[in-house]
């Protein structure tokens, strides 16, 4: 009898054991691209970020240096962290609130609103596209679309480079941000959808007019939401790079060099590898120290049901 | 029945293979490299299919992009060393390739695969590198204008000769901006995320714009200053076109002249092909001004592009003979031109400007004229030259927009391109 029980438990291991097997292999294309692309560029890089790189040659260690030189010695990633954070601080509230407003207007049982949503999620789709991007910078150039429309009602006489002007370049870049709410809109407004209708209709039963209820009841049932989004899109701020890359290239002088555009620059056209992936380390440091720090201040203003435990 | 036919049939291709691998050779297969646009890439596919046809035991295959992501790419290949045999070079980058090791020396090869009886001494030089041959020129090339002489005549105005001065070049533009009201030019020579139109000016003060070894500029700061001054001047005039309008033009298809918002362009002698063809009238083209009492030519004749034997080659000698090739055939210059620059064999040059019309016959006079009117080329820039033009790019445009003036960019240009020399050079 124990010998039965013994050949069981074994036959019973070896299929978990297959079972298993299977189910790394039906991920494997996935893990095969976490490591090839993320873990082993990940070590690699923060190995280079300590050498001296130059692409053509092998690797030479230089301990600290890069991150001394980018700390003590230059102003263009002081230039590159100030336009990154006026980037994210301009573009993550509009861009939050736009999502908040539309998704608060297609909630509402209206006929058309399924094809509402969709057209307005259209340029979150394409959003981060080169195409958009091309778009964006004929839109606003010296002969496009907003100028002819100015000159023509008479505001403006010659047309004006919004893209690249001082003043302008930054701020046309939050604005296409802005523009790109879709993401964010959609899932508010599942959350949105959530709020229990009861707490409306017993709101409602006390008198309470709409713009009551949507600060009284939306706003804060809506505050693990608004903390999720609040998150990725600080995150999703910081890596941009597209718009910057191909609307501004970072002129007019720096004034758009958003730092994943000087990182880009650093490492494959100026050819300095090692002090680029030290950009990097750099970058994910502060995305980290953010996260965390968002985190932190979660608890004085995200409204959980349960109590408020993470 | 079927299928035993289908037997018979595979053990046939199976003896012809064998038998075919037995009595032939294996074929040499060589990887060649280059950036273009898609005038090249077709010109130089014909040439290597032209080849492959004479020489049935080598086949290469072609790697190409534009400039930009060439480098790119040439640096990632390094990396894995594995490197095309054959590589387009640029006077820019050979000697960083050099002293990574990259490329080899080819002197060796001179006379012993690589024929150069009809190629004149002076179109090599310029591809030594500390001494030793390392890219073959692929032809002559020189900065230059081109024009669209109709609306010099339609302004009643004549057009450039060789010895025109930097004022009559300012006078000029201004009157077409007068008459015309277009730009005369819609920037100062080259002087826009560019460095050439400088270079031109600080070459006829007798300086260079590096210092020998590379580890700081070369020049005297007012140049800087007096050059870029003028070029804020004539923007304010609207004789050039301001800072938004440049950062606009990023093709050929949407430089001013081609829209017929410019009377000129400064552009690469070589380039003139394509401008015309996008401009789709006859173009001239003029030598670049003088300056009253200059010490020196500020013209050069710079090698366009080099083709380099790299360090993970399979068959040197099979790749000289492409080479070889590609410098001395007649018939391949029928698809390839003037898409280089002069080609640099004499017979190759005869037998083409004989034929040569429009574009390509503006192109041989002004190599021909510039080879007159120039001096030798500077030695190639330090490897952090990309900086240095970002840096310049940057305080361009600042002046341009008015948060400085020349003179205090001047000040800012240098303290920062030679703090970036300084630091490279450690």
């Amino acid at each position: 009898m124990p010998r039965l029980k013994k050949g069981k438990s074994i036959k019973r291991v070896r299929s978990l054991e297959y079972d298993n097997l299977a189910g790394y292999i039906f991920i494997s294309p996935w893990l095969i691209g976490f490591f090839a692309f993320m873990v082993i560029p990940m070590i690699v890089s923060l190995y280079l970020s300590y050498c001296r790189y130059n692409i053509l040659t092998p690797p030479q260690w230089v301990g600290l240096q890069n991150f001394k030189d980018i700390f003590y010695n230059d102003p263009r990633f002081w230039q590159a962290l100030k336009v990154t954070f006026t980037y994210v601080v301009g573009a993550v509230p509009l861009r939050l609130f736009f999502a908040l407003f539309l998704a608060v207007l297609f909630s509402q049982k209206r006929k058309m609103v399924g094809l509402y949503r969709t057209m307005y999620y259209i340029p979150s789709l394409i959003g981060g596209s080169v195409a958009v991007a091309v778009m964006w910078r004929q839109l606003f150039g010296v002969s496009g679309a907003l100028n002819s429309f100015l000159i023509k009602t008479g505001v403006l006489e010659t047309g004006f480079g919004w893209n690249v002007h001082p003043r302008t370049a930054l701020l046309s870049l939050i604005i296409l941000a802005a523009w790109q709410f879709g993401s964010p809109m959609l899932i508010f407004l599942a959350g949105l959808k959530q709020i229990p209708a009861s707490l409306y209709e017993s709101a409602a039963i006390d008198g309470a007019n709409r713009v009551q209820a949507f600060f009284r009841i939306t706003l804060p049932q809506l505050t693990p939401i608004i903390f999720f989004n609040l998150v990725m899109q600080t995150i999703n701020n910081f890596m941009v790079f597209t718009q910057a890359y191909i609307i501004t290239g970072g002129q007019p002088f720096d004034r758009t060099l958003v730092y994943v555009l000087y990182l880009f620059r650093t490492g494959f056209t100026y050819n300095k590898m090692g002090y680029a992936s030290a950009l990097a380390w750099i970058l994910l440091f502060i995305i980290g120290v953010l996260t965390a720090v968002i985190f932190r201040s979660s608890s004085y203003w995200v409204y959980y049901e349960s109590g408020g435990d993470l | 029945m079927k299928r035993r036919s289908i037997g018979i049939l595979l053990l046939i291709a199976l003896f012809v293979t064998v038998f075919a691998l037995s009595g032939y050779a294996q074929p040499i297969n060589l990887r060649i490299a280059w950036w273009g646009n898609q005038t090249r890439h077709d010109a130089t596919i014909e040439v290597i299919k032209m080849f492959e046809k004479k020489n049935p035991g080598i086949k290469l295959s072609p790697e190409y992009t534009s400039f930009g992501g060439y480098w790119d790419r040439m640096a990632a290949q390094a990396a894995g060393s594995n490197l095309a045999d054959i590589m387009q070079q640029d006077y820019k980058y050979i000697t960083q390739y050099v002293d990574s090791g990259l490329l080899i020396a080819l002197d060796r090869y001179v006379g012993n695969g690589l024929n150069f009886a009809d190629v004149d001494d002076s179109f090599l030089a310029p591809g030594r590198v500390y001494g030793q041959l390392y890219g073959i020129n692929l032809g002559a090339n020189t900065y230059a204008f081109a024009f669209d002489a109709d609306l010099f005549e339609r302004a009643g105005i004549k057009a450039p000769t060789p010895d025109w001065t930097w004022e009559d070049y300012f006078n000029t533009m201004r009157q077409l901006k007068a008459k015309l009201g277009i730009y005369g030019d819609h920037e100062l020579t080259l002087c826009t995320n560019n460095v050439s139109g400088l270079e031109h000016y600080v070459r006829q003060h007798g300086q260079t714009f590096y210092n020998a070894d590379g580890t700081a500029l070369g020049f005297d700061e007012k140049l800087f200053a007096e050059f870029y001054g003028w070029d804020l001047q004539l923007t304010n005039e609207g004789v050039c076109a301001p800072p938004e309008v440049r950062l606009e033009v990023t093709s050929i298809e949407n430089n001013p002249m081609v829209m017929k918002k410019a009377a000129m362009a400064s552009i690469w002698s070589n380039q003139v092909v394509a401008y015309e063809r996008a401009a789709n009238r006859p173009l001239k083209m003029a030598l670049w001004p003088k300056m009253k009492g200059q010490k020196q030519e500020g013209t050069y004749l710079k090698p366009s592009m080099f083709f380099s034997i790299t360090r993970d080659c399979r068959d040197i000698d099979a790749s000289l003979k492409f080479i070889d090739f590609f410098i001395n055939d007649v018939e391949a210059y029928k698809y390839l031109s003037v898409d280089r620059g002069v080609p640099i064999s004499s017979k190759v040059r005869a037998a083409l400007s004989a034929e040569a019309k429009g574009a390509e016959k503006e192109m041989f006079a002004i190599v021909d004229l510039a080879a007159k009117h120039s001096s030798p080329i500077d030695p190639p820039p330090p490897a952090a030259f990309k900086q240095v033009i970002d840096t310049l790019n940057d305080v361009h445009f600042k002046i341009l927009y008015k948060v400085i003036t020349p003179e205090q960019g001047a000040k800012e240009f240098f303290q920062r391109a030679n703090k970036i020399l300084a630091d490279a050079a450690k």
